[in-house]
């Protein structure tokens, strides 16, 4: 009778293995095109209000980075429980698994930054956008393989904008809201691209 | 039975184009190489012939489950063999269901244990 026990565990963990391995191959398609350009259309237009009225606290930043981590994070439990299915849990959480440790280090650097050491405050936007791209390339085995592009820009952004963060660069709301503007539209254009194509293999 | 426990055996979601050995053998091989295989690799993992591969593989096919790529090794023609995302997914639900067939069987077993012990 033992035996008969030890089969059922075995095939149990057959089984359980195989989901994983399913999951682990799986392309996520939680994350919604349309949420993810109404980010970047929510980052041009906080720039745009910030370079308006001359006003340059990062900390507004922050909450707008918590905001749009709701929403993309609801739309993606919406999407993925529809899509995915009995693959959902799974997928949710390695995807959060890989992105987590990247975006509770931007909140640390950010709040630690913003309160103890203000003056440094410029070098933000930079860093925020080179933890973005290390962000997708942890994330990237269950997305679109052209989302490297996306990850390949946020680093050229993070450059771009760590070299003009001295004191006489640009506003640091451009700084901001054009590198995330434009990246989160062209992850929303890999995205729609990728999920017009066949479900056919991964991405 | 307890009430609202309509039909707990009745297992629903054991989708009929998997529930059958060889589909059952394919799907599992090629959830096993997420890169896909080619037909002759499959051939030898599921012990099929090659009428029957091409039959189930085309079952599977046509419910979207696996897709087909013809290409060439060389100067060989390759046919290879790979899951999509719908196949995974229905997949990965069969097996969900077949997760609570084993479940429910292994709390009979232990059960019949007990009365035996207790007896």
């Amino acid at each position: 009778m033992q035996l008969r026990m030890n089969d059922f565990d075995s095939a149990l963990d057959d089984i359980a293995r195989l989901r994983e391995q399913l999951a682990a191959s799986s392309r996520f398609q939680g994350l919604a095109p349309g949420v993810v350009a109404l980010t970047g259309a929510l980052a041009v237009t906080l720039a745009a209000w910030q370079a308006a009225t001359n006003e340059s606290n990062l900390f507004i930043w922050v909450l707008l980075a918590a905001i749009c981590a709701f929403m993309i994070g609801t739309e993606a439990i919406i999407r993925a429980r529809t899509l995915h299915r009995s693959m959902a849990d799974r997928m949710l959480s390695t995807t959060l698994n890989r992105f987590m440790p990247v975006a509770v280090a931007g909140a640390i650097v950010g709040i630690v930054v913003l309160l103890r050491a203000p003056e440094h405050a410029r070098l933000l936007p930079g860093m925020w956008q080179l933890l973005m791209g290390v962000g997708i390339f942890a994330v990237l085995p269950n997305l679109p393989r052209q989302m490297s592009w996306a990850a390949a820009f946020y680093f050229v952004a993070a450059a771009g904008s760590l070299s003009l963060s001295g004191q006489d660069g640009p506003p640091t709301a451009w700084l901001m809201g054009v590198p995330f503007g434009v990246g989160q539209w062209l992850v929303a254009a890999i995205l729609h691209h990728a999920s017009k194509g066949t479900s056919h293999g991964q991405g | 039975m307890a009430k609202g426990d309509k039909a707990p055996f009745s297992f629903e979601g054991l989708d009929r184009v998997l529930h059958e050995k060889a589909r059952l053998s394919i799907m599992t091989s090629l959830a096993d190489h997420p890169k896909g295989l080619s037909f002759t690799e499959l051939r030898e993992l599921c012990a099929l012939t090659d009428g029957n591969l091409s039959r189930h593989v085309q079952i599977l096919e046509e419910a979207g489950m696996l897709s087909i790529t013809k290409g060439f090794e060389g100067r060989r023609p390759l046919t290879t063999c790979q899951l999509t995302d719908e196949g995974r997914t229905r997949f990965s639900d069969y097996l969900g269901v077949l997760e609570q067939v084993l479940r429910s069987a292994r709390r009979g077993v232990r059960a019949g244990d007990l009365r035996e012990k207790t007896a």
